[in-house]
């Protein structure tokens, strides 16, 4: 966020945004094959996240969880007054029920964060059951949505991945390249990235996209030999 | 004039659930659905205690879910309305992912100018950037500087100021600031309570839009200008101007697209009408009631029955019955054979709607109108009653009675989980969707969808035409839809796709218990 450092007095308003905000995060989420970004946010954030990053982008379309098929709380005034945990928690059991998937990211947005919803009490009772539900603090005024794609992946390391501590494997490594679908091409750079790589004779956690094997293959992350940074 | 159910007093306007007692879930039949809006008693008690008769509860049942998937919020219609007007501008006071659809109403800001014949232009929207500290300290100065520099680089008749659910959350007083900027600055400074938390439905934002423009746009003193007539709109083609021009009249439309001028001389227009009263009866009501300008007392310019109902209330407004006549007679003859060759291809076909409330409703005409079955429809929310409540305005009576009855007849918030047990009890070989996070998932389902960009599309007589030519391509990529349907991947599991009824969770919720067992531990799914 070195934007935001600035110490001229200029003027902060922006117009003409090319970017989301930090719940924009959710289509890293969607980006994993076999996860589910669940929203709990406004009902607009959504819709706004997604013509951003998919609908005028290059009409990436809604493939997986992505588009107009995401959870989200849609919180209204009375989860503002009175908390919105009990909707939250509602919706995460009727996506667990409904929808079929390996991993699962509540994403809270402006309204959860500001009114102070403990979404990480919400969780844990799904995580302590053995469901792969995981929070991530995406709070629109936190910034874009690369500081979002930050927090979820941080948030699924964290809670989805956990500790390893065993022996790496021989030649694989984590490829950390764009952020999924904010360059409009990135499936096709990945797509060339990874036929390199795999040539080479490495083996490739893609972690994001079609050549991807999905929420399993984070899993895999703690194993591999090392990380390699393609786009900082 | 008589009572005033519109209070421009306020800066905010009342929400659309508490006015109109709007539902975003129910499921059942057509007729049923008129029953239980009863929508006479609720206009004639309107804003006077219990909408209801006595003996009925006051709100209509609504079906309450705990599965929800995105949809829209007030603040979005905000943007698409303030933000799209060709000589004032925008500031959205929020965080910035409030803003990053711009693009969206970018692209719909020109096109819609294009179609109006007016220059293209970029939409002038501004964004206050806000961050956490903002969230802890406030941001009243981002703002008011903001305002400053907008005025000082744009120079705009008119600023807008939209809220977001974070700055009102914080709290913050954008009437104060407004009202002590506007002096400074000498243009209407115009306040706009639309954060997203507000209302269950977006259509609120509509309502919130007009309220500021009437509050502090629209002309006190109106000159009139007998010609003039108002259009509630959205970006859609000029084909008003071609229906209304036979009868004399220029069209004035609002607020997309418009200048301010041509919002301020709203009140100097003969009449109001709309292309769909979800969107405009709240402008046209008050328009009616604080104005005197009289709004169009019809059925939306839907179909032929539709349209010529339309048509004989403006001719009776403005005194031309007999040439109004005349041009009903002359544009039967004129489309009647077109239309009975439609009719003729389209035999058998059946359709569904998804569309805003009363827009439906009129696609649902057109499609009748064609000979087009329609078992089902999804309307995103309805309205028991319209603003201004006029006896024939309740646009889902029209079209059961000159219709009939449509069996599953929905309302449904943009719920895409529920598409498939809903194209499973109806016979259906093509979708009208205005919604673009369903329209590519009904299309994945195998059924060939049209999403309806340009809502002018149906309007009036040629409008029926239009919309029967453009079905008829629409089912030639049928098979492509079927190949699409056995190639894509459902993020939803086989349970759920064995269902039958689109709302089993508000019926039955304790089967999320069966499905979703806390106590069990690892693995204890599937």
């Amino acid at each position: 966020m070195a934007a935001t450092k600035t110490k001229t007095k200029k003027l902060s308003a922006i117009t003409h945004p090319h970017f989301g905000c930090t719940v924009g995060g959710a289509y890293s989420v969607a980006a994993i094959k076999g996860a589910v970004p669940i929203a709990n946010c406004g009902p607009g954030c959504m819709y706004k996240q997604y013509f951003h990053l998919s609908f005028l982008n290059g009409f990436q379309g809604s493939t997986g969880a992505g588009g107009g098929n995401i959870p989200s709380a849609n919180v209204g005034e009375n989860d503002i007054v009175f908390g919105g945990a009990k909707k939250l928690d509602a919706l995460i059991q009727s996506t667990l029920a409904l929808y079929d998937g390996d991993l699962f990211v509540v994403l809270t947005g402006c309204s959860g964060e500001l009114v102070g919803d403990d979404v990480g009490s919400v969780v844990r009772k799904y995580q302590e059951a053995g469901y792969p539900v995981v929070a991530a603090e995406t709070g629109g005024f936190k910034g874009t949505n690369l500081d979002g794609h930050e927090i979820v992946v941080k948030a699924i390391i964290d809670q989805y991945v956990g500790d390893y501590k065993g022996e790496k494997k021989q030649g694989l490594v984590n490829l950390w390249f764009e952020t999924p679908y904010f360059n409009t091409n990135w499936r096709g750079d990945y797509l060339e990235l990874v036929r390199i790589l795999r040539a080479a004779g490495l083996q490739v956690n893609v972690l994001f996209g079609p050549q991807s094997g999905g929420a399993k293959e984070w899993k895999k992350i703690p194993k591999a030999q090392f990380n390699l940074v393609v786009s900082p | 004039m008589g009572k005033r159910t519109i209070n421009l007093d306020m800066t905010e306007c009342e929400n659309r659930e508490m006015r109109l007692g709007t539902i975003i879930a129910w499921d059942g039949s057509a007729s049923e659905l008129i029953e239980q809006s009863n929508y006479d008693s609720r206009s004639q008690r309107k804003g006077s205690g219990c909408p209801g008769n006595g003996s009925k509860a006051c709100r209509l049942c609504e079906l309450n879910s705990p599965m929800n998937q995105q949809t829209m919020c007030t603040n979005a219609i905000v943007e698409c309305q303030a933000g799209n007007l060709t000589d004032c501008i925008l500031i959205q006071h929020s965080p910035i992912g409030c803003s990053a659809d711009n693009a969206h109403f970018n692209l719909a800001f020109k096109k819609g100018l294009k179609k109006r014949h007016k220059p293209v232009q970029n939409l002038q929207i501004y964004n206050t950037n806000l961050l956490e500290k903002d969230m802890v300290f406030g941001a009243s100065d981002k703002l008011r500087a903001t305002i400053r520099e907008v005025v000082k680089r744009h120079n705009p008749k008119a600023v807008f100021v939209s809220m977001a659910c974070a700055t009102a959350i914080i709290g913050e007083d954008i009437d104060s600031i407004c009202d002590e900027l506007e002096p400074e600055v000498g243009v209407p400074v115009i306040p706009l309570h639309c954060e997203g938390f507000r209302s269950k439905h977006w259509s609120t934002g509509f309502d919130i839009a007009q309220h500021g423009v009437l509050r502090q746009i629209v002309k006190r003193n109106p000159v009139k200008q007998p010609d003039l007539i108002n259009i509630i709109a959205l970006w859609g083609t000029d084909y008003f101007t071609e229906i209304l021009k036979p009868l004399g009249l220029r069209v004035n439309y609002m607020i997309d697209t418009a200048s301010y001028d041509e919002l301020a001389q709203a009140s100097e227009a003969v009449a109001t009408a709309t292309f769909c009263h979800t969107l405009g009866s709240y402008m046209a009501t008050a328009l009616e009631e604080h104005f005197g300008v009289p709004q169009i007392d019809a059925p939306q310019p839907y179909g032929v029955a539709g349209t010529d109902a339309w048509l004989r209330a403006i001719g009776k407004i403005v005194g031309k019955e007999q040439e109004t006549e005349a041009y009903i007679q002359r544009e039967h003859e004129r489309i009647f054979p077109k239309l009975e060759e439609l009719r003729e291809k389209l035999k058998g076909v059946n359709g569904f709607v998804m569309t805003g409330s009363s827009y439906a409703h009129s696609l649902i005409s057109v499609l009748r109108e064609l000979g087009i079955g329609v078992e089902g429809s999804v309307v995103f929310h309805h309205d028991p009653v319209y603003d201004g409540g006029h006896e024939n305005s309740n646009t889902l009576k029209t079209v059961v009675e000159s219709y009939g009855d449509v069996k599953h007849f929905t309302v449904s918030k943009t719920q895409p989980y529920q598409l498939n047990a809903l194209f499973k009890r109806v016979k259906t070989d093509f979708v009208i969707i205005r919604h673009q996070g369903l329209a590519p998932e009904a299309a994945k389902l195998g059924i060939p969808s049209l999403a309806m960009g340009d809502e002018h599309y149906p309007v009036g007589y040629d409008g029926i035409i239009r919309t029967g030519e453009t079905i008829l391509d629409i089912l030639s990529r049928k098979k492509f839809n079927q190949v699409l349907s056995r190639h894509k991947r459902s993020p939803y599991n086989e349970w759920w796709l064995s269902q039958d009824d689109p709302f089993l969770l508000a019926h039955n919720p304790n089967i999320l218990n069966e499905r979703v067992n806390l106590n069990k531990k690892k693995g204890g799914r599937k």
